[in-house]
């Protein structure tokens, strides 16, 4: 295939954008699972996450057309529905203040092996971490919450944000250091060197 | 047997390419259909070896958490009504067509305005104007009126004479200020006009206006 040629989601874009059912479902199989883990962490869990999966999904269907290929299909998705998600995720952090972290995800959490201690601290660093994140600055917030807990690459990352990979990294590592002094003085330095390794020496 | 146009059709034929041999032969579309279908198709990871491979990983260096936040499945109701957006009847928004180059000029949109201003100037200073007359003429009708009325009615007419002339001394000087405003802000705005006009250069065009339409929340914060 020639450096030209369209990438695998644009094709899937423009079948889908056709009318074609199996393309959609394709794309669903693909992303719906992110948008609906993204809208868990932006609207909380529950219905109003559902209802936001839902919408993120009606303005890409109606916009698949616009898509031209030139960033990676699920951020360009988002981006579209970014105001919503802002939105979305004004509203949970008003409304929940002290658990942000969704309980469904910490019951889905890896018992990491058989200790049960184990796994309760790691449901404690996660609580801080998000209750940290609540406390932080949206923009920190939302590069934090997308790259490292959503799993983001930088590229879809900053193309979700409409920034530079660049600005993106350097926000990002920024973001870092103020969420670990946040979760070190919530958990006291021995609960959360287990978390944020290395952090100080590695920028991104 | 394939023909020699269907041959040189499927030799060159990449997934995105747009050769005319394709809207003439409908097996060659078929055939252009599927090799598009099958460069598109992902199929997805399931999802235990998506954990496992997760899991063999590891945390990325600077990353906040040593291990992975986990993923929810989507609920099987969701996922039926995500499905349900691309029904038949619904189809996608058709793709806009990009704006012509004479909106998307600044140039053009400098020149507009001044137009504008040119032409409707005028027309609202001779508005005003209009105004003034107006009430110059009902000065006159009402002056011989109120002469002409009876000895007894005088002292009221003059009360209210006095009342109705000294608004409308102050309607008249407000209108006549308006119509000095308005010429002088015409002036400046033309003036400045052709200065901006000049000033910008011939190949500064926003290239792509619909790109702001998307709006970046951190606008509207």
């Amino acid at each position: 295939m020639n450096a030209s040629a369209p990438s695998p989601d644009l094709l899937l874009a423009r079948r889908a954008a056709a009318g074609r059912a199996d393309a959609w479902d394709e794309l669903l199989a693909q992303y719906s699972e992110r948008f609906y883990n993204l809208a868990v962490h932006f609207a909380g869990a529950g219905a109003d996450a559902e209802d936001l999966t839902q919408e993120i999904c009606l303005r890409l269907y109606q916009n698949l057309r616009q898509y031209r290929g030139d960033v990676p299909l699920a951020a360009w998705a988002l981006r579209l529905s970014r105001n919503l998600c802002i939105d979305h995720y004004r509203s949970a952090r008003r409304e929940r203040r002290t658990s942000a972290v969704s309980e469904e995800v910490l019951a889905a959490l890896p018992a990491g092996g058989e200790d049960p201690q184990a796994a309760a601290l790691r449901r404690q660093q996660l609580r801080a971490v998000y209750q940290a994140l609540e406390e932080m600055a949206e923009d920190a917030a939302e590069v934090v919450l997308l790259r490292d807990l959503q799993g983001w690459s930088l590229a879809e990352t900053a193309a979700y944000l409409d920034l530079p990979v660049g600005t993106v990294k350097s926000r990002l590592h920024r973001a870092r250091l103020e969420l670990a002094s946040r979760v070190t003085s919530r958990l006291g330095v021995a609960g959360a060197s287990a978390l944020l390794p290395e952090l100080e020496a590695e920028p991104c | 047997m394939l023909s020699w146009a269907c041959r040189r059709f499927r030799a060159r034929f990449t997934p995105g390419s747009a050769l005319a041999h394709r809207r003439a032969c409908p097996e060659c579309n078929a055939y252009a259909q599927a090799v598009e279908q099958a460069a598109g198709a992902r199929l997805p990871l399931p999802a235990s070896l998506r954990r496992n491979l997760q899991a063999l990983a590891g945390p990325e260096p600077g990353a906040v958490l040593t291990f992975p936040v986990p993923r929810l499945a989507v609920p099987d109701a969701l996922a039926l009504r995500l499905r349900s957006i691309a029904q038949p009847g619904r189809s996608a928004r058709p793709s806009r067509p990009s704006p012509p180059e004479w909106v998307r000029s600044p140039r053009v949109a400098i020149a507009a305005s001044l137009l504008l201003a040119l032409l409707f100037g005028p027309l609202l200073a001779g508005a005003a104007d209009r105004g003034q007359q107006a009430l110059r003429r009902a000065h006159q009708e009402v002056v011989p009126l109120v002469e002409d009325a009876g000895a007894e009615s005088h002292q009221a007419v003059a009360r209210l004479w006095l009342a109705a002339g000294s608004a409308c001394g102050a309607v008249r000087e407000s209108a006549a200020k308006s119509v000095r405003r308005v010429e002088g802000r015409f002036l400046d705005l033309s003036a400045c006009t052709i200065h901006w006009f000049q000033a910008v250069p011939n190949h500064f065009t926003n290239p792509d206006p619909r790109r702001e339409a998307g709006g970046s929340s951190r606008r509207s914060r």
